[in-house]
């Protein structure tokens, strides 16, 4: 899975948030929610970026052009939770853990999530 | 194929004519036309290297064909003095033994003498292949290069401020946006999916701002189809060294005009800002220079000069109008069709008009088309401006021997009207024709005004001459005028029986024709709505010797029993018997034969006798049947005493269908 640039994620979360595919019309209203009203040529771009990096395939219905999301948000987070593992704590979940809570980074309630999630010992959601 | 070449290298002449017309033009319209007319004014050029269209009259068309002619000659006078050389040459055909030096052998002297030329087309297509090839694959391995080396602009301000500028430039297909550091200065890349890629992102506002601005106009205007379309030419023309100067000068112009069409957006500040681009990009690092096959923003420092010199002088207006402008449009334009273009035609036509005053009423025969002996030329067309009605163009084809020749007149609507065929003994067949002697002579019926052709076509090298001449004649005064007047002409080995024999086999379309080309259409018309079969006669008032012989005459179909009207008036007809020992000794005929095939009425004088008034009118009577009439004569006239031979035939009860049919048969069958 190849790396995208914040605003590509951008653009994945309101595809995600719209149940994993969106028209372009639908972007763009979700981007002018957000207060980002990108430009088209914007848009295109970073949406055929994400197509060739291959988190989307893009079809056409009719006239519309649609976005489906090949890659879902789970996965994209176990990639990057991977990545950051792999990078800055060798690997091991502990470290990170640790980190979490030393800074103060996770609440009582985050805290009794995470291990209930544990010692689940399967994927979420 | 070495057609093809040819065309070439006709468009390659003309092309340079016009590219140094252009160039000398350039130092004398430099400040005062705007660079981009500049720019678009080369595509006339590019046109006129590319497209085989001209005009029929052009210069290329003049100088190609002489140097057709020439090329001809040269090539059958070395196969002749190859032939020279050669052991026995079978002789075909045998009589006519003059040269020993004849057409078979010199076809394999011809072709041992081409094959170097013939071929030197492939010689040129391989090369504009492979240069053009060339550059695609060179393009293609460029954009892989830079491809590789992009890096998307992640930026999302910079990617705001882009797509910005695309919005404002009406631009509707999505630019993509990279960088990349190997690269010196900023490209524009792909014609359909278009990227534009920077050195670098960290460039001042104003900088970025107009080199995309620079760029996206490229895009715009479709400057890379130009672009490909005058390589493309250049490939074609490979061997032309002016059309790299060409190019050369088109890229300058592209940049330089590009320049023009962002500036005059701007104002004054932003004019000077765009200079300040210019001049910062220098700077930038990278190690690709390829001024084919990108769009650069500096290629040399003298372009770039130029390009700050027009920065600083542009004026909104040009000095010169657009009225000039198109001017100067239009004349170039003009370049191009007169410099022309070589009409490679797979028959090699030659054609040419002949004028009214030249071809007419009123002068002797002028001679319009011909072959020369041994000319390699397959056809030749002429074309006859026809403006007056009611005449007959009249022919007469001199030939010798030998000859091989189709000869055709063309009706405006491109119907041949008339085919004559000379075979190898030098005779003639063919529709409609009039033979005497060895001149052979051909008349058409009236001709309605127009364009006609005059077409001579042969299918073998002709050995001998011919030529062709043709008049216009009245259509009812048919005989013998003094410019065509045979016994300066005839030969000695042509012996009067032939032609009598030639014509006995004919058939009685023939001779209808005679008949009326003594009376109009429009009067044999009239003359079947009167019930007339026929209505033939002419006055002489200059000497003659109308000969009409042969023939197996004209039928008519009667449908009710009827009587006919047989008038015959003869004066002042003068007996030429022996005179001439080619000319027949003179007579006048009439034979009407009813349908079993015997003479229901026969008139016939001969000698001295024609020479007393005849003034005949009786009576036939005729029953349903096809019957025939066949008229015939040989006399002179002495030009001092008015001559005159009329002979009619006529229904007396006029029946519709009678006259129908002669109007389907007769009348309408001539054409």
């Amino acid at each position: 899975m190849q790396q995208i640039s914040d605003y590509e994620l951008e653009l994945m979360k309101i595809i995600w948030a719209n149940g994993g595919t969106a028209f372009y019309a639908e972007i763009v209203k979700a981007l002018e929610d957000k207060g980002t009203p990108w430009t088209k040529n914007t848009i295109i771009t970073l949406l055929s970026r994400l197509a060739n990096k291959g988190f989307l395939k893009a079809s056409k219905t009719g006239f519309r052009n649609q976005y489906i999301a090949v890659v879902c948000e789970t996965d994209y987070q176990e990639e990057q939770t991977k990545t950051l593992l792999e990078k800055l704590y060798e690997g091991s979940a502990k470290g990170l853990v640790s980190t979490l809570i030393q800074k103060d980074l996770l609440s009582s309630d985050d805290y009794d999530d995470l291990r209930k999630y544990w010692e689940g010992g399967g994927c979420g959601k | 194929m070495n057609e093809i070449l040819k065309v070439v290298l006709s468009l390659s002449l003309s092309g340079t004519l016009l590219i140094l017309l252009l160039f000398l033009l350039r130092f004398w319209f430099k400040g005062r036309l705007s660079r981009q007319w500049q720019y678009y004014i080369w595509l006339v050029v590019v046109a006129r290297l590319l497209f085989p269209f001209a005009p029929e009259a052009n210069l290329m068309a003049m100088i190609f064909q002489g140097i057709d002619r020439a090329a001809e000659q040269t090539n059958t006078d070395s196969a002749y003095i190859q032939l020279g050389d050669a052991a026995d040459i079978p002789q075909t055909g045998g009589t006519a033994g003059q040269n020993n030096l004849h057409r078979e052998p010199a076809g394999t002297a011809e072709s041992a003498n081409r094959p170097m030329w013939k071929n030197l087309w492939i010689g040129w297509l391989v090369a504009a292949l492979i240069l053009f090839i060339r550059k695609i694959t060179v393009y293609q391995d460029f954009v892989k290069y830079i491809r590789a080396g992009c890096v998307e602009v992640a930026d999302i301000e910079l990617l705001e401020r882009f797509g910005k500028l695309v919005d404002q430039n009406r631009i509707k297909t999505t630019v993509e946006l990279y960088t990349n550091n190997l690269i010196s200065s900023p490209l524009l890349i792909g014609f359909f999916r278009p990227c534009i890629v920077l050195a670098t992102a960290d460039l001042p506002p104003a900088d970025f701002d107009y080199t995309i601005l620079h760029e996206l106009m490229h895009f715009k205007r479709r400057d890379m189809f130009y672009k490909w379309l005058v390589q493309f030419a250049v490939c074609i023309h490979w061997f032309n060294p002016f059309v790299y100067l060409m190019s050369r000068e088109i890229g300058r112009l592209c940049e330089l005009s590009c320049d023009e069409a962002v500036i005059r957006e701007l104002d004054a500040q932003g004019r000077r800002a765009y200079g300040d681009t210019l001049l910062n990009a220098i700077g930038a690092g990278g190690s690709y220079k390829d001024s084919l096959v990108s769009l650069t923003l500096n290629e040399s420092k003298e372009l770039l000069k130029e390009r700050l010199d027009a920065i600083m002088n542009f004026t909104k207006k040009t000095r010169w109008g657009i009225f000039t402008a198109l001017m100067l449009t239009v004349m170039i334009i003009c370049g191009f069709a007169f410099s022309g273009a070589y009409a490679a035609d797979a028959h090699n036509q030659a054609s040419t008009d002949v004028g009214m005053d030249v071809v007419s009423l009123y002068t002797n025969s002028v001679e319009i088309i011909g072959f020369q002996q041994g000319e390699q030329t397959a056809a030749k067309d002429v074309a006859l401006n026809i403006t007056e009605d009611n005449v007959k163009i009249q022919l007469n084809a001199v030939v010798d021997g030998d000859s091989h020749r189709t000869l055709e007149v063309i009706a405006p609507n491109g119907e041949a009207v008339r085919t004559y065929t000379f075979n190898q003994d030098g005779f003639l067949s063919g529709s409609q024709e009039y033979i005497f002697g060895s001149d052979m002579i051909m008349v058409t019926d009236v001709v309605y005004p127009g364009t006609w052709h005059v077409r001579l076509s042969t299918n073998q090298t002709p050995a001998a001459e011919t030529f062709v001449t043709a008049k216009l004649i009245d259509p009812f005064v048919w005989g013998f005028t003094s410019d065509t007047d045979i016994s300066d002409e005839i030969g000695d080995e042509q012996e009067p029986d032939d032609s009598g024999d030639e014509q006995e086999t004919d058939d009685s379309p023939l001779l209808t024709q005679m008949y009326d080309y003594y009376r109009t259409y429009e009067q044999t018309k009239d003359d079947i709505q009167n019930g007339y079969i026929v209505n033939t006669g002419v006055s002489f008032s200059v000497q003659a010797m109308p000969t009409v012989t042969g023939g197996g005459g004209t039928s008519f179909y009667v449908n009710h029993d009827n009587r006919i009207n047989v008038s015959i008036t003869l004066k002042n007809l003068i007996d030429g018997t022996g005179r001439d020992r080619w000319m027949p000794d003179s007579f006048v005929s009439l034979e009407v034969y009813d349908p079993s095939g015997k003479v229901a009425y026969s008139f016939y004088k001969e000698g001295t006798e024609i020479q007393d008034a005849v003034d005949i009118d009786t009576e036939l009577a005729v029953y349903p049947g096809e019957w025939r009439y066949r008229i015939s004569f040989a006399y002179t006239t002495n030009g001092t005493d008015l001559s005159d031979m009329r002979i009619a035939l006529k229904y007396e009860t006029i029946y519709e269908d009678d006259i129908q049919w002669l109007v389907d048969n007769k009348l309408n069958k001539i054409n």
